[in-house]
């Protein structure tokens, strides 16, 4: 038996297999949703959006604010908990895109010409600075974020698979088809005109300004998807916490594996990631005495390094034409 | 114009900080009126004629800053009260409140303000939050002859080895894990699977219950000791589907849990979600009333049993009417925590050893050294175990914890005027297990490679 | 020639390190000035002589260090690099093995501070080149992200190799800064407590501080020396078009690696200073947070220049102390009577009274403490949006008004 097949077999069967790579794929989902707004900002605007998990804690604290404290608009609109927590979210998206709009109009917009590597600093001072507000709103009191999927999950023949899950991965397949969609309308030629060559777009009649908006709402919108599943269960605990901003983080390897200009390696990248990092979890436990406990943190850079010494610009990353 | 706007504002910003800085040392050369009853004490740094100053160390914005702004808030309101009915040797009591962002070079640079030689310095230190900032100022508590309340209940501050003026409050992990599975035994539960962080805080809990299982004759259905990764910015949600799979393969029927509540909630909602049916205990820092709102509350209503070092908020003392009435006329819109006790009492035990050093007429901090260590024990009017630290650590140590239940029912997330409770309700306590009663304290239970 | 400072008669005064005398009465000036404020003694920052300043001026002395290290990848090669608090992390726990007491779970070999500092230096500078056959591969951001992977990776492995790093949450003591020849028991020069130099009392961070100041104007002297070698233009060539470099003769992937081999070094020794003035430090300190620290450093200093990385270094530390006495202060203005007592009284809030800022951990108010951090990203974005250049442009604009004044046009 090969390798693989004896890991298997001795290490709980093929139940223990798809539970894992159920899971990987699960978490895989939320990572390329991460990567996919990642991508789709440095597309457009050529920038590194260190302040994309503060994004995400910032919608996913308008939606802790809309279903459980407010309770907008489901004080107004009987029914079901889900219908009026989906409207919530429908609403905390749109605050999210508002947030987006505003950092690209006053931080980034400015900076139109200056060099990347400051950009992407001022993505990190950003972060910062949107973290520390969120932490104080937060500190007070960890606000739930009034998921009504609780603790249930399908059990199919052993394999476990969380409502919220499913939930999760069926949206992000929808948004990932969506942003497909996206990129054949009119604005999404527009912005993939303005990522290819700017002047040319804009010599084209492409309101650049209005491209890089879209590109930072849309990113702000999968962002705060990413930022709610990850504060619920199983990833979370049902509340937020100031780990939330962090977790985009962790999708930086999906998002160089993939390709940094490259939606398609975003997805196809984030699924991979997160599969490694499931797969390695379970199955490297036994080696963690030698290991080291946690691993699975270092596994997704390790896929992106061995990636990366494969095809230094990513899977389907363009390779960069450089003048001398 | 506009560039000139930018510099002369740049400029502004950066005068009136360097101006602001000045301002501080300045303020301490300001005259003080001298009172005849307070001049009869002898004096040395961190206390004039009028006043005492108090430093708290603490995390106010870092990952414990939630627990510790509470904490903070309490001393605030017992500390303005004290000045009210008079402070202390005709003196107000002054706070000096640091935020060291859980970082441990901050936290030296805060101590080693509050350490100064000179009236801007501190008597004692009455917070110090954290185990290895905690640890880094250890040696120089002793040098400086101050004395600091650590928030961390590992075994070893109660060795003088390791933190002689380092005065712990209440039990400690390892005690708390006997106990702990005394109770485990007394409500028939025969396999514990015991899962912890890593590091002082899970392994010395550890420590506690492995002893106390060996003892009782409790089955370590599953080790998992220092196997599940903590949350960090590098790592928010650590995926804990391994440890998980081994609790439920493990058909442990309790769980000891040294973690932190995200942890927890993630534990708790994977373990039930593969079928498990076991019910839940731990360290007390596992647990936050928060959880009673987020995904797992039915399964801590039904399943999780919290240890306390102290009571809860509103548990029904005779100290706690005097806690609560305080905090409500002074602070009615803050949110309802069980933080305050701990805040409260670290104060009572603050008050008790300045009182006593001005008793003595010595309020130098060699005095209040002396008088912490000559301390008879504290009162607290039940919101915890009186406790002092006179004589050999062995005879002093708190050995009693506390066990409550969280309830639904009783849990109302509302401010304090708003009528707020936190949802636990007392089971048992104070208790001290019998291996905990007769436990021989030599040094800490779990041992860091330090 | 007097007057003339800019007129250089011949080139080995054009390449000098130092070669107007304001250049060089500025360096002794500003060394006479670190002397003296960690004993309170310059006019107008006396506060600084306080004893909760002296490890922040230790702290910003050693930071220096570190950044001068980031200042030759970054600003000088070129390689945006997220890991500088890896190098750090490794050089820390190299001089701590090299230097410290073994016990019976930790690794010690107890060598004196001139074999376990520049130790220290040179196992980070291994782990540099070891590194680099991936970084130098990889450019723009592409290398920043991996690097960033291992901030990620030194995380995971001092969590895990307790034997030397120390139990996580708990960590280990760094030898003290002390010099010895051999391991013998009484150090010659004891930097770790008080004593009294020439008839003064010193305390123990006031002499770390005097310690370090000649190490910081070493390393400054050297990354500015770097700049007119060969091997400096070489990296500066690389930074501003490498191919075209390649084509010249420059080899590109041989420099990037002496490019990381000096700046791993320099954060190599920073982090094991850093470990001996603070005592103990865990595990977890090495963090991306530290990495951004010194990337902010840079560039609020300006990234490239020697003196630009000074500043940013002091700018950065010092921002958040000052930030805190600043908030103070206004709660004091709002509390007085001052004619600035109403403005002030706007922002902080006192008691349930509203405010933007307030001193209480929890009330109506944004608390000082979250203000702080607020202020900290606010500034770095600040800094880039207004001035790229950072600091050090800021300067240069100031210098090259009153240069040309009054025809400053």
């Amino acid at each position: 038996m090969t390798l693989a097949a004896q890991v298997v077999a001795g290490g709980g069967g093929l139940v223990k297999l798809l539970n894992t790579l159920w899971d990987g794929a699960a978490l895989g989902a939320l990572y390329a949703l991460l990567a996919l707004g990642f991508v789709l900002i440095f597309k457009a605007t050529q920038v590194i959006n260190f302040a994309h998990g503060a994004i995400a804690s910032v919608g996913a604290f308008f939606l802790a604010t809309f279903a459980v404290d407010k309770r907008i608009p489901g004080q107004w609109i009987g029914g079901p908990d889900w219908l009026a927590w989906s409207l919530s979210v429908v609403l905390a998206l749109l605050a999210a895109v508002a947030v987006g709009l505003l950092i690209e109009r006053l931080a980034i917009r400015p900076m139109i010409g200056q060099p990347l590597f400051a950009v992407a600093i001022i993505t990190l001072g950003i972060d910062i600075m949107l973290r520390s507000v969120i932490n104080d709103f937060l500190g007070t009191s960890n606000k739930s974020v009034g998921s009504p999927f609780g603790l249930d999950v399908f059990d199919i023949g052993g394999v476990r698979i969380p409502h919220t899950q499913v939930a999760s991965t069926a949206l992000a397949v929808i948004c990932f088809v969506a942003v497909g969609r996206f990129f054949k309308t009119r604005t999404g030629i527009a912005m993939r005109a303005t990522a290819f060559d700017q002047e040319a777009a804009m010599l084209q009649g492409v309101k650049v300004g209005r491209v890089f908006a879209t590109a930072w709402g849309i990113a702000a919108a999968l962002a705060t998807l990413a930022g709610i599943f990850a504060a619920i269960f199983p990833r979370g605990s049902g509340n937020l916490e100031p780990g939330t901003a962090f977790f985009a983080l962790r999708a930086f390897p999906a998002v160089i594996l993939g390709g940094l200009d490259s939606t398609k390696g975003a997805i196809v990248g984030g699924f991979i990631i997160g599969i490694a990092e499931i797969v390695a979890a379970v199955y490297l436990q036994p080696f963690s005495d030698t290991l080291g406990n946690g691993f699975q943190t270092v596994v997704p850079y390790l896929v992106m390094l061995i990636g990366l010494l494969v095809r230094p610009y990513g899977l389907y990353g363009t390779p960069e034409v450089r003048r001398v | 114009m506009r560039k000139l706007a930018v510099k002369a504002g740049a400029l502004a910003i950066v005068g009136a900080l360097i101006f602001a800085a000045c301002g501080k040392s300045n303020d301490n050369k300001k005259a003080s009126k001298s009172a005849k009853k307070a001049a009869a004490v002898k004096t040395d740094f961190g206390a004039t004629d009028t006043k005492i100053r108090v430093g708290l160390l603490a995390d106010l914005s870092g990952p414990f800053s939630t627990l510790v702004r509470d904490i903070v808030l309490a001393q605030q309101v017992y500390w303005d009260r004290l000045n009210k009915a008079g402070g202390i040797a005709g003196r107000q009591v002054e706070l000096d409140i640091e935020d060291t962002k859980y970082d441990v070079p901050t936290h030296k640079q805060k101590f080693a303000a509050m350490a100064a030689k000179d009236a801007s310095g501190v008597l004692m230190i009455s917070q110090s939050t954290g185990s290895p900032h905690t640890a880094s100022i250890a040696k120089d508590l002793e040098a400086d002859n101050l004395i600091a309340i650590p928030l961390t209940w590992y075994s070893g501050w109660a060795d003088p080895a390791f933190g002689k003026n380092v005065f712990e409050a209440y039990t400690n992990y390892c005690l708390e894990g006997m106990n702990v599975t005394q109770f485990i035994k007394d409500q028939g539960g025969k396999k514990i699977a015991l899962v912890t962080f890593p590091g002082e805080y899970g392994q010395d809990g550890a420590a506690g219950v492995k002893q106390a299982a060996k003892a009782l004759g409790l089955q370590i259905a599953y080790d998992g000791e220092g196997k599940v990764i903590p949350p960090s910015a590098t790592n928010p949600n650590p995926d804990v589907s391994a440890i998980v799979q081994s609790i439920v393969s493990s058909r442990a029927d309790w769980v000891y849990a040294s973690v932190n509540p995200t942890t927890l909630a993630r534990l708790m909602g994977g373990a039930a979600g593969k079928g498990f049916k076991g019910k839940w205990t731990g360290a007390s820092p596992s647990y936050a009333d928060t959880l009673l709102k987020s995904d797992v509350k039915n399964l801590i209503d039904t399943s999780w049993y919290q240890s306390q070092y102290t009571v809860a908020f509103g548990t029904n003392v005779s100290g706690m009417s005097t806690m609560v009435d305080a905090l409500k006329t002074d602070k009615p819109d803050a949110r309802t925590s069980d933080a305050y006790v701990y805040g409260w009492t670290e104060a009572e035990i603050a008050e008790a050893i300045l009182k006593k050093a001005a008793g003595d007429g010595d309020i130098t901090r060699a005095g209040v050294v002396k008088a912490a260590f000559e301390l008879d024990k504290v009162d607290f009017g039940g919101l915890a175990p009186s406790q002092s630290w006179k004589g050999e650590p062995n005879s002093y140590i708190v050995r009693e914890s506390y066990m409550f239940k969280p309830k639904l029912s009783l849990y109302k997330d509302a401010s304090l005027s708003g009528g707020g409770s936190t949802g636990l309700e007392l089971i048992k306590g104070p208790f001290e297990s019998d291996l905990a009663k007769n436990y021989d304290y030599k040094g800490p239970c779990f041992k860091p490679a330090a | 020639m007097r007057g003339r400072p800019l007129l250089f008669t011949s080139y080995a005064s054009d390449a000098g390190l130092l070669p107007t005398t304001t250049k060089r009465v500025a360096v002794v000036v500003l060394v006479v000035a670190a002397v003296l404020a960690p004993f309170g003694k310059l006019p107008l920052l006396g506060f600084l002589g306080g004893a909760g300043w002296h490890l922040v001026l230790a702290q910003v002395l050693v930071f220096a260090i570190g950044a001068l290290g980031l200042n030759i990848l970054t600003g000088l090669a070129g390689q945006v690099s997220l890991g500088h608090a890896f190098f750090m992390g490794v050089g820390a726990y190299a001089g701590v093995v090299l230097g410290g007491t073994s016990t019976a779970t930790l690794w010690g070999l107890g060598l004196p501070i001139w074999i376990w500092i520049p130790g220290a230096g040179l196992v980070a500078a291994l782990i540099g080149v070891l590194v680099s056959p991936v970084a130098v591969r990889v450019r723009g951001l592409y290398l920043g992200i991996v690097t960033l992977g291992l901030v990620f990776l030194g995380d995971h492995l001092f969590r895990n190799l307790d034997f030397i790093c120390g139990a996580p949450g708990i960590g280990r003591e760094w030898p003290k800064l002390q010099l010895k020849l051999w391991k013998e028991g009484t150090p010659l020069f004891d930097l770790a407590h008080d004593g009294r130099w020439f008839g003064v009392d010193v305390s123990g961070t006031q002499k770390q501080i005097i310690f370090l100041i000649p190490l910081v104007v070493l390393a400054a002297l050297a990354t500015k020396n770097l700049t007119r070698t060969r091997v400096g233009r070489a990296l500066q060539a690389i930074r501003d078009r490498d191919i075209a470099a390649e084509i010249m003769g420059v080899a590109e992937f041989r420099h990037k690696t002496i490019a990381f081999a000096i700046s791993s070094f320099f954060a190599g020794v920073a982090g094991a200073l850093l470990g001996s003035i603070i005592g103990t430090l865990n595990p977890e300190y090495w963090s991306l947070a530290l990495s951004v620290e010194f990337i902010a450093i840079l560039l609020i200093g300006g990234a490239g220049t020697v003196s630009g990385t000074l500043m940013g270094s002091t700018f950065v530390v010092a921002s958040a102390h000052l930030v805190e006495d600043f908030t103070r202060l206004l709660a004091r203005t709002a509390a007085g009577h001052s004619p600035l007592h109403y403005v002030a009284d706007l922002i902080v809030a006192r008691g349930n009274h509203f405010g933007l800022i307030s001193l209480e951990p929890t009330g109506p108010g944004l608390s000082v403490y979250q203000f702080n951090q607020l202020l900290y990203g606010l500034l770095i974005v600040l800094f880039l949006l207004f001035e790229p250049l950072g600091l050090y442009g800021i300067w240069g604009r100031v210098r090259n008004f009153w240069r040309s004044w009054p025809f400053t046009y």
